[in-house]
């Protein structure tokens, strides 16, 4: 089944959630760390230059570590579909699977036309490289 | 709604309470009144406390459950949001107490913060709606505006109404005549509000994160309290976590930390929570009788025939307007496509698992779309979408229940957002620097823990009416339905866990 017709109409259309299940398509690495506060701080950082597709992720003012509730459950949900595995022994690192890059491309980038598939990808390199650094 | 329209609206509903009081009666009260807790024992409140507590904006709270309906599933269950009110007092007052015995806070916290904490701690739940959290749950929506603005990002809808309540100038109007001239006391009733939603300004952050933050008075006795009142056994050590409470102060900003040897019971503080979660709020019984519920305002708000004494649940404050049992005695008058569902409610007749979504109840290769699905949490809409072609399913099955009858229900991701701000103080090895301060987290990752330990607990349902016959054609529509969006496809613990009685 096409994504599209699967996805019936703007409902199912790209969402905040949608990008960050599909910038794993373009993940490079096998594993990232798992730190909330590293990968709020991160995302809090990037989206100032892509506001377009992090927007959503609501960060409130006047704390010491920027973290979003919306960022939180997001993520949560990548676990749960097994897009970002937790299951390593210190619990530290996400794993990211080829087949779950494969099931990334197939199921969520699709859902971006190809200019926003190239700002994911950049995006992705970017959320990757400020992670690991 | 815009925060302008909401807080007129909050303005007006506070001028409408406080007009039944008789402001000279509060003020003649002239001794402190002794109030006992069953969780945190007997405490003492001032005249002036007393004369707020005494308004219908507080005294409402005894008539609203502290968990909505769970004493259908919990029977001993019955605690409101007043006597947690009456503790959280008691617990500032506490935690403030602790604070400022201690030699190198007595410059930083003074009697007049106590008071503010107490008073903040007496406010902090006054803009709940009946039911609590399950009416909260459905006027979230009518205030998405009002959650997207400074500074009300990620709050809870409750907190910025009791917020909204404190700074409306009825409400401070009344402060200032009653409780600071009438007793000639003072207050600083814009940080009290503050405090509320966890905002003070960055040199008193402390204040606010004792009412709402990491630790918070909230959870110090919401926990201990919903544990009591439902039997399920949990520990917290609040005395370990009182005596090594410590402010961090630097680069400007005052906050409140826990020395490394209260880790340990702050650990066991969100383990506690981690087994509400998943044994009472979680409850697939209670889910059931919440969507049962809203199904019920979801009626009024939706029928144009249908209103409660005029209202029909459009805007925040509406939910303001009534107790609980206001809702379950009075709604029933209006329809009897209500009248039935209220019946069925008080008889326990109550919604069962048509479906159940989980890791285990998914094939494997189908498990990525389950990240779709999760976000029909956030995403009203496709949770609309889903439930209308489940229905629509279920029609092409000869089902002919009412729409309203067929809920799709996502359990919320847990938040462990807590335990990445709780910082823990210990020892630094490099003089002259007297202490480091780390997220608890990185001392031990137990939020990926119990992160992975939710993953296993978390749960999306398919509940429909109780009959055996409707509940298995429900099943299957479900199933199909979920099988072309989000692309699911389930295998037999789908059924199982469902416990049909005729498999």
């Amino acid at each position: 089944m096409s994504p599209q017709a699967r996805a019936g109409g703007d409902v199912w259309g790209p969402r905040a959630d949608d990008v960050l299940a599909a910038m794993i398509a373009y993940f490079s690495k096998g594993n990232i760390p798992a730190s909330p506060l590293k990968i709020h701080k991160v995302i809090y950082n990037l989206r100032t230059r892509y506001k377009d597709l992090l927007g959503e992720f609501l960060f409130p003012s006047n704390t010491r570590d920027p973290f979003s509730k919306r960022l939180e459950r997001a993520l949560f949900g990548l676990e749960i579909a097994g897009l970002l595995g937790t299951l390593n022994p210190t619990f530290e690192i996400y794993q990211i699977t080829e087949e779950a890059k494969r099931q990334s491309r197939a199921i969520f980038l699709t859902k971006f036309d190809s200019k926003t598939q190239k700002k994911i990808k950049a995006l992705a390199r970017d959320f990757e490289t400020a992670l690991c650094a | 709604m815009d925060v302008r329209t909401l807080k007129n609206q909050i303005d007006d509903w506070v001028k409408k309470q406080l007009s039944y009081v008789d402001k000279s009666a509060l003020i003649a009260r002239k001794k402190p009144k002794i109030i006992h807790d069953s969780v945190h024992g007997t405490h003492l409140f001032w005249p002036w406390e007393m004369a707020v507590i005494d308004t219908p904006i507080i005294q409402r709270l005894r008539f609203i459950s502290q968990v909505d309906l769970l004493s259908l599933v919990f029977p001993s269950a019955n605690h409101t949001r007043f006597d947690h009110t009456i503790g959280v007092t008691a617990m500032a007052e506490r935690v403030g107490r602790s604070l400022m015995g201690r030699k190198e806070y007595k410059r930083i916290l003074n009697e007049q913060h106590i008071r503010e904490l107490r008073m903040a701690a007496i406010l902090h739940d006054c803009g709940h709606g009946f039911m609590s959290h399950l009416s909260e749950h459905i006027y979230k929506p009518l205030m998405k505006e009002v959650l997207e603005k400074e500074p009300f990002v990620d709050k809870r809808p409750h907190e910025v109404l009791s917020f909204l309540i404190v700074t409306s100038p009825a409400f401070k109007k009344f402060f200032n005549e009653v409780v600071e001239k009438g007793f000639e006391t003072t207050y600083e009733l814009n940080r009290v509000a503050r405090m509320i939603i966890g905002k003070t300004q960055p040199k008193e952050a402390f204040l606010g994160q004792i009412i709402n933050g990491p630790f918070d008075c909230d959870k110090l006795d919401y926990l201990v309290r919903d544990a009591k009142f439902t039997g399920l056994r949990i520990g917290v050590d609040l005395d370990r976590i009182l005596h090594t409470m410590h402010l961090r102060i630097e680069a400007g900003r005052t906050e409140l930390v826990i020395d490394i040897s209260g880790a340990p019971s702050l650990e066991q503080l969100y383990f506690g929570k981690m087994m509400l979660n998943s044994v009472v709020y979680h409850h697939h019984k209670l889910r059931a009788v919440e969507r049962m519920f809203e199904s019920i305002i979801r009626l009024i708000q939706d029928d144009e025939k249908i209103d409660l004494d005029g209202i029909k649940f459009k805007t925040p404050v509406d939910f303001l307007r009534f107790m609980d049992h206001d809702v379950l005695a009075r709604v029933p008058c209006r329809s009897d496509l209500i009248k039935d569902k209220i019946t069925q409610l008080i008889n326990r007749r109550l919604y069962k698992r048509a479906l159940v979504i989980c890791t285990n109840s998914v094939t494997p290769e189908t498990r990525w779309y389950l990240q779709d699905l999760r976000t029909a949490v956030d995403y009203e809409d496709r949770k609309e979408d889903l439930q209308n072609l489940i229905y629509e399913k279920a029609r092409a099955r000869g089902v002919t229940c009412p729409k309203t009858d067929i809920w799709l229900d996502i359990l919320p991701a847990p938040s462990f957002r807590d335990a990445s701000w709780a910082y823990i103080r210990e020892p630094s090895p490099d003089p002259p620097k007297k202490y480091n301060y780390t997220p608890l987290r990185e001392f031990f990752p137990f939020d990926k823990w119990v992160s992975a330990f939710n993953e296993h607990k978390w749960r999306g349902y398919v509940f429909c009416p109780p009959d055996e016959h409707i509940r298995k054609k429900i099943h299957e529509a479900a199933k199909e339905a979920l099988g072309i969006r989000p692309g699911l496809k389930f295998n037999d613990q789908s059924f199982i866990m469902c416990k049909f009685s005729e498999t």
